[in-house]
């Protein structure tokens, strides 16, 4: 995988980790369905494993290691943030608190795709 | 004052049923990626189609010839068969994409299994068609597709920076390949030829004369233009909620967090209602124009004012089409991805329907006095120009773009 491609790839990330705080924020404060959270959730977090698995699998040189290393990492903490709203799609203080992570991570993903 | 009303019921159906599954895709990933810098895209898209439908609605109209009767005439069987090929291939892709659609939305409403609610919308599409008179599906999915007016209520609630969403309109050349290749989207999301070849077969099916030419002129140009506003409104709910932190909108529940962030959940069951019945009346169209293109090739009975047996094969054929679609979502392809190739495909195709049909309409031998005026030929023509740029420059740039994703 070449640095385009990793890029697209982390950049893909961060949107997903940025459209989880979307919803989590409208989870927290009770403005959405629940079968809305568990359906898009579940589309969210598993195309956040697909580009972890891409990113895993496809070979890349040494010098963008480090930054999908971190993509990987980071894309299973997304992942298990999204399934955690969508299993408990009523805990709001959870919501909020992934709600926090998730722009966090978004931010965190972009800043490792504008490295790059 | 009945003819009034009947022009006003068609108007609010024509809104409601102008967006499809294209507008929803390539609407959202427009403003998530270039805020409000596509907007003038869609008036050129809107335009056009309004340009297209009126000809073929004046047309049928004029001569009680439909527009696929018209291809065959006047371009020949050699020619005609190769659009006939390309306009069912497309309508079929985007009768699965709406379908596919129709069952992603169900699910996000319900969370029952994708499987299952694709085949109920197949089950429930063909019975609404079996049993619905024509006019009454038109207004079953335009009025309920009116739902999506919750957009143009959220794009005004968002409070977006209204100077920047007035230079949007202002066009400018493409900065990029991927900005090249959504304005091809968003043009080729508003010209998709099967609105086109329902719109005219309509109007045989309500059996318009000489005296509807006023009727269809406004069916055109208001139900058209007017739901060219919910593009619109699309892309600045878009531009609004997904640009700054640079959400890539992939599904059709991204459209829909776009409503709910302005209304909550109001705002997101109605914008899956009026995408619901928006999807569900453009998958109607579709596989009511690929009957239609197919009876109208091969000189069949056809039309929803016969009954299913007085127009057997006309009805075997929409059969077959939804049969097919099921078929082809059930593999588990993405209903968004398809969307992007049946649109970007439907512009390559354009031309080879929109020049036979032109050269028609100014037709004088033909047409009499209903052939197009001045004005008709000088935007016949420019959008004839505009189609083919278009179509060529389509699948290059989706090949570039990697359909959209770089």
């Amino acid at each position: 995988m070449g640095r385009e491609g990793v890029r697209a790839s982390i950049e893909q990330l961060a949107s997903i980790s940025a459209e989880g705080a979307l919803m989590a924020g409208d989870l927290a404060r009770g403005r959405t369905k629940t079968t809305f959270v568990r359906v898009h959730g579940a589309e969210l977090s598993a195309q956040a494993e697909h580009e972890a698995e891409k990113l895993s699998d496809a070979p890349v040189s040494a010098g963008l290691q480090n930054s999908v290393q971190g993509a990987i990492e980071l894309s299973s903490d997304i992942a298990g943030a999204i399934d955690d709203l969508r299993v408990s799609p009523h805990d709001r203080k959870q919501a909020r608190v992934n709600e926090v992570k998730l722009r966090r991570w978004a931010e965190e993903t972009r800043g490792l795709a504008e490295k790059l | 004052m009945k003819k009034l009303f009947q022009i006003a019921l068609g108007i609010i159906a024509a809104i409601g049923g102008f967006v499809d599954i294209g507008e929803l895709v390539f609407d959202t990933q427009a403003g998530a990626d270039f805020r409000f810098q596509l907007l003038w895209a869609v008036p050129v898209g809107v335009l056009g189609i309004v340009v297209f439908a009126e000809m073929t609605g004046r047309v049928a109209a004029v001569s009680g010839r439909p527009v696929f009767d018209v291809v065959r005439m006047r371009m020949g069987l050699n020619v005609g068969l190769i659009t006939l090929a390309a306009s069912l291939l497309i309508n079929l892709i985007t009768l699965a994409a709406e379908v596919g659609g129709a069952a992603i939305v169900l699910q996000l409403l319900f969370d029952l299994n994708v499987s299952t609610l694709i085949l109920l919308s197949v089950v429930c599409l063909v019975l609404v068609v079996y049993f619905v008179p024509f006019g009454g599906i038109e207004r079953i999915f335009g009025y309920l597709g009116c739902a999506l007016l919750v957009y143009v209520a959220a794009a005004v609630h968002l409070k977006p920076n209204w100077h920047e969403v007035g230079q949007g309109f202002v066009p400018h050349l493409p900065s990029s390949a991927l900005y090249a290749y959504f304005v091809i989207g968003v043009i080729g999301a508003a010209l998709v030829p099967y609105e086109v070849y329902f719109y005219s077969s309509g109007a045989i099916e309500d059996r318009w004369g000489t005296a509807d030419l006023n009727l269809n002129r406004a069916n055109a140009a208001l139900g058209f233009g007017l739901g060219g506003i919910l593009s619109i409104a699309l892309i600045v709910v878009a531009g609004e909620v997904f640009f700054d932190p640079h959400i890539q909108p992939g599904y059709l529940g991204t459209t829909a967090l776009g409503a709910q962030q302005a209304f909550g959940e109001a705002g997101l069951v109605l914008a899956l209602v009026g995408m619901l019945f928006a999807v569900g009346g453009a998958a109607v169209e579709c596989a009511f124009s690929g009957a239609y293109t197919l009876a109208q090739f091969a000189g069949w009975e056809w039309g929803k004012y016969r009954r299913p047996r007085d127009a057997s094969r006309f009805t075997m054929a929409w059969l077959i089409f939804f049969a097919l679609a099921f078929v082809i979502v059930e593999t588990g392809v993405d209903p968004v991805l398809l969307t992007e190739y049946a649109v970007i495909l439907s512009v390559v195709a354009l031309p080879l329907t929109y020049l036979p049909l032109l050269l028609i309409a100014r037709d004088r031998t033909f047409m009499g006095d209903h052939a197009n005026g001045i004005l008709g030929n000088v935007l016949g023509w420019l959008y004839f120009v505009i189609i083919l740029g278009v179509s060529l420059a389509a699948i290059p740039l989706m090949l570039i773009t990697n359909g959209g994703s770089v």
